[in-house]
């Protein structure tokens, strides 16, 4: 346990990078929709929504990419073995996506006592649209963000594996699958049951269990790949 | 390599690490072909060979960095692959060693002493002074030169039984080159330990290195004692005839000549009555330098069979 914990600083000796980005990034984004919503208060909508919330969600892929990419190599010329580096990071990625959740599930929670801040802001509270439970937004927080550094770790080993290739097969595949999938949606007039799906899924399944699942997809995955990696 | 079996019952150090018919290939291309050998503890070993022999893929393999496609690997009698009590024991520097973009010089040494089990703090500290390293600049901002002295205080001051250093001073210059020799060999001196140096640098790493082994397109063509093989091979110099009357009989690894003067290089152990016999007829006879030697074995020079006989038989037949 004690050389988890060792291997897992080497993804917070650079601290600034770990906590101080999301949270830099967190703090500006909300001083700008802040500013913005501030000079142009008279909208009708009741809440004015932003998406600066997502840029979280950028680092966290960029985090983990990096950390398969340039950490992984490191990792290995000083004796680490690929499971101890594989461990470690997934325990990172749950210990922030944790402290993440909570940080944001807090403010989301002052965002909605304070009318948006005053000025009707909507940047925290992104999933308050979809529920009103408090466990559920946390776990809902908690969940997208461990997908999402799943998906950032997964296309880290793609790239540490195939190069640039790797990436852009996985960016095409993903093109292909989405797409593919909205015309045979559309094809079959299929909308209306998906978005039934959406309406009629829990709350929990939709935000949690769901994400939650990709995520250890993403993580197994990743695993079979970095077992075979060299750096 | 039968002479190499021959050898270990002489050689009383342990075999720490053992690799048989190691095979490493690329789609068709094989970068390690069948190899055989051993590494005993405290020794300093000259990993030799030209660009694209197959040294630094030999050095993964035995460092669980790779995986070979056929053939085995031991470490301190394990198979190093994901073997976390192996990699305990080992550390590879190499030259292409990557370092998160983020990381200040103490943070890489800082996670290097947290990882590294026999690590020596006071020791890096001293090298770090040594070579001049600035704790708070940014890896990626160092000049090639520092970087690879960064490499080698993690090497030296790893002090893992098994250390490996794979071209450890690019852009290193000669004082700094010769700070790593001496660092190495007092500390060596003080901690014996396992050591394989591999290089292109053969003078500089002559006088350092105990036991050679020399690869070539992914086989192994020498793997004898330095200082035997520093005595396995002679240059005979001086008026041409002489010099062609005394190397006869022997197999001729290079021959240079200039007007009546002649330089012969023979793939013989010289006697001291031989050699004695030399200077009477007016000929210098010396030890051909193990950069000769490499040079003279290697596939751009056509041979790297014949010498190789008689130092690996076995393997024409491999």
């Amino acid at each position: 346990m004690k050389r988890t914990f060792d291997v897992a600083r080497l993804h917070t000796v650079a601290w600034p990078l770990i906590i101080g980005w999301p949270l830099g990034i967190l703090a500006i984004s909300f001083a700008i929709c802040y500013v913005i919503f501030a000079l142009i208060p008279t909208t009708d909508s009741d809440y004015n929504f932003t998406g600066a919330l997502f840029s979280m969600y950028g680092f966290a892929v960029g985090f983990y990419l990096q950390a398969v990419t340039q950490t992984f190599p490191f990792a290995l010329g000083i004796s680490v073995t690929r499971r101890e580096f594989f461990t470690a990071t997934a325990l990172v990625g749950v210990v922030q996506s944790a402290v993440l959740a909570t940080v944001v599930w807090i403010l989301s929670a002052v965002e909605a006592a304070t009318g948006g801040f005053g000025v009707k802001l909507r940047m925290f509270g992104i999933v308050r649209y979809v529920t009103d439970n408090p466990a559920v937004q946390w776990f809902g927080l908690f969940a997208t963000l461990l997908l999402v550094a799943a998906i950032g770790l997964f296309l880290g080993v793609a790239y540490q594996q195939y190069r640039v290739n790797g990436v852009l097969a996985i960016g095409l595949g993903t093109v292909v699958l989405v797409g593919g999938g909205a015309i045979l949606v559309t094809w079959q007039r299929w909308w209306p049951q998906v978005g039934r799906f959406f309406l009629d899924t829990p709350a929990l399944v939709l935000l949690g269990v769901i994400p939650l699942v990709l995520a250890g997809l993403f993580a197994v995955t990743g695993w079979a790949g970095l077992r075979s990696a060299t750096p | 390599m039968n002479a190499r079996h021959d050898l270990t019952v002489v050689d009383d150090t342990p075999v720490i690490a053992s690799v048989r018919n190691l095979t490493k290939t690329y789609g068709d291309f094989t970068a390690v072909d069948g190899v055989d050998f051993d590494l005993h503890a405290d020794k300093i070993y000259g990993l030799l060979g030209r660009n694209g022999a197959g040294k630094t893929t030999v050095m993964q393999l035995l460092t669980a960095q790779n995986r070979q496609s056929a053939g085995t690997v031991e470490v301190f009698g394990m198979p190093p692959f994901e073997n976390g009590a192996v990699s305990a024991d080992v550390c590879f520097v190499k030259e292409s060693q990557k370092y998160p973009d983020d990381f200040k010089v103490r943070h890489v040494l800082t996670c290097a002493a947290r990882l590294l089990p026999h690590w020596d703090q006071a020791f890096a500290d001293d090298l770090v002074r040594d070579f001049d390293l600035p704790p708070s600049r940014k890896v990626k901002k160092l000049s090639r030169g520092m970087t690879s002295a960064l490499g080698i205080v993690i090497g030296l001051a790893s002090r893992a039984p098994l250390t490996f250093f794979d071209e450890p001073y690019l852009g290193l210059d000669a004082v700094a080159r010769h700070m790593f020799y001496d660092r190495l060999l007092a500390d060596y001196a003080e901690n014996p330990r396992t050591i394989v140096l591999s290089t292109h640098l053969i003078d500089e790493v002559s006088d350092l290195i105990e036991h050679v082994l020399l690869i070539d397109k992914g086989r192994i063509v020498i793997d004898a004692d330095a200082d035997d093989l520093r005595h396995s091979a002679f240059v005979i110099s001086g008026a041409a005839d002489a010099v062609e009357k005394f190397v006869a009989g022997h197999t001729v690894l290079h021959r240079e000549s200039l007007g009546s003067m002649a330089r012969v290089s023979i793939d013989a152990a010289l006697t001291d009555a031989q050699r004695a016999h030399a200077s009477s007829l007016g000929l210098a006879a010396e030890p051909l330098s193990l950069q000769q030697l490499v040079i003279r074995n290697t596939t751009a020079y056509g041979r790297g069979a014949s010498l190789t006989s008689d130092h690996a038989t076995k393997e024409s037949v491999s």
